[in-house]
């Protein structure tokens, strides 16, 4: 399994407000975005990341160390039950962050193309809301007044899925 | 910096607000379209049915909506992945979400059963060329009644991957060494565990494509 030595390739990720983060390039291959990029050689030896925060990409990081590290399903079919729920429970304790970080941190695996952490978000948010009222899941999710329907709207939408509503 | 008022999901591409629906009941699913403007038709393009008649009051409750989900349906939307979870057994509902799916290009099929009944699901109208992954999860009913009870031959030529939990194989296939995946020539992981053979013993498994093979928990019972 791949373990971060001096001698491995390094990639450097600079974020939006101008910090930068240096990495094992195996580390940075689980984004399939910089992956494409680095195989297509457009990657120059700082990568920039207008679009993500600091808070945002060393969670990111953090993520996608983890991940390179663990033993991936395909390598063998023996891999060992251990590592999988030692990851299990590192993604479980990697989601116990608030909202508005969840969102930032799904928008820019999106970017970045990493699917499983795509799939942990999205998996989290669906577990925040489950059972919840409208009104408590506009909250959680911070919709933006603007974008809310009518009071007429929201009728015939309602009418329209009567047999969902109880 | 104040990002705290921001809409973040509103600016996310619908394929992802998909993911996280899909992940949900399709009932609660449903029940987003009064969010907000983007939320209203969300559920209507969706690529993923999740399906599960444990959330509504009576069968018949149930079925209603199934047959409305589908009505309402953006017709051009392909399905991606169908999840379908029954504690009471309809022939009709059954056949009739499986049909839509195979019509709309499924690839991949969980069925469930979460109640410790003994009813067989009509598997033979498994029929589809897009299928690459099928699941079925039956449960331990008393007396060792699985409600998957496997008796035909399946014809899904995409398919590569099968996983079967709790479910029993009829002596017509383990006689016909798994006669139910001969017509799957392109099967390549089997997992087969918890499962009984009725009135047999052994079987033989000969498939010229398939890789990787996992058998758990096998019995046999009369």
């Amino acid at each position: 399994m791949s373990t971060s030595s001096s001698s491995s390739k390094k990639i450097v990720l600079k974020s939006a407000d101008n910090e930068t983060f240096e990495i094992d390039e195996i580390v940075a291959l689980e984004s399939q975005a910089i992956k494409n990029m680095i195989e297509d050689e457009c990657a120059d030896n700082v990568i920039p990341l207008g679009n993500i925060d600091s808070k945002t990409l060393s969670k990111i990081i953090e993520y996608c160390k983890k991940h390179a590290e663990s033993p991936k399903k395909d390598d063998n079919a023996d891999i060992d039950e251990k590592a999988v729920e030692d990851l299990k429970s590192f993604d479980a304790e990697f989601a116990k962050v608030d909202m508005p970080l969840i969102q930032d941190i799904l928008m820019a695996a999106n970017f970045l193309n990493i699917d499983n952490l795509i799939g942990l978000m999205c998996r989290t948010i669906a577990d925040r809301i489950k059972g919840k009222t409208p009104e408590e899941i506009r909250k959680i999710l911070n919709i933006n007044k603007n974008d809310l329907l009518s009071p007429e709207q929201e009728a015939k939408a309602r009418e329209e899925n009567s047999w969902a509503f109880d | 910096m104040d990002l705290e008022g921001l809409d973040r999901l509103g600016n996310l591409p619908d394929e992802i607000i998909h993911k996280i629906l899909s992940i949900m009941d399709m009932k609660y699913a449903v029940q987003t379209c009064v969010l907000a403007s983007k939320w209203r038709f969300m559920c209507t393009q969706m690529p993923y049915f999740n399906f599960s008649s444990d959330n509504f009051r009576t069968f018949e409750d149930f079925l209603e909506f199934v047959g409305h989900v589908l009505f309402r349906r953006n017709k051009q939307t392909e399905v991606e992945s169908v999840r379908l979870n029954l504690c009471d057994f309809v022939r009709e509902t059954f056949i009739r979400v499986l049909q839509y799916a195979f019509s709309h290009n499924v690839k991949k099929i969980t069925l469930s059963c979460g109640e410790e009944r003994n009813f067989e699901f009509p598997l033979d109208v498994l029929r589809s060329r897009s299928l690459k992954c099928l699941k079925l999860i039956g449960c331990y009913g008393g007396m060792g009644a699985y409600p998957f009870t496997l008796a035909s031959t399946w014809e899904l030529p995409a398919l590569t991957t099968v996983s079967l939990d709790y479910v029993t194989l009829s002596k017509d296939i383990t006689d016909k060494g798994i006669g139910l995946i001969s017509k799957c020539k392109n099967l390549k992981n089997l997992t087969l565990n918890h499962f009984r053979m009725l009135d047999s013993d052994a079987f033989s498994i000969c498939h010229s494509q398939l890789s990787n093979l996992t058998l758990k928990h096998g019995y046999q019972s009369y």
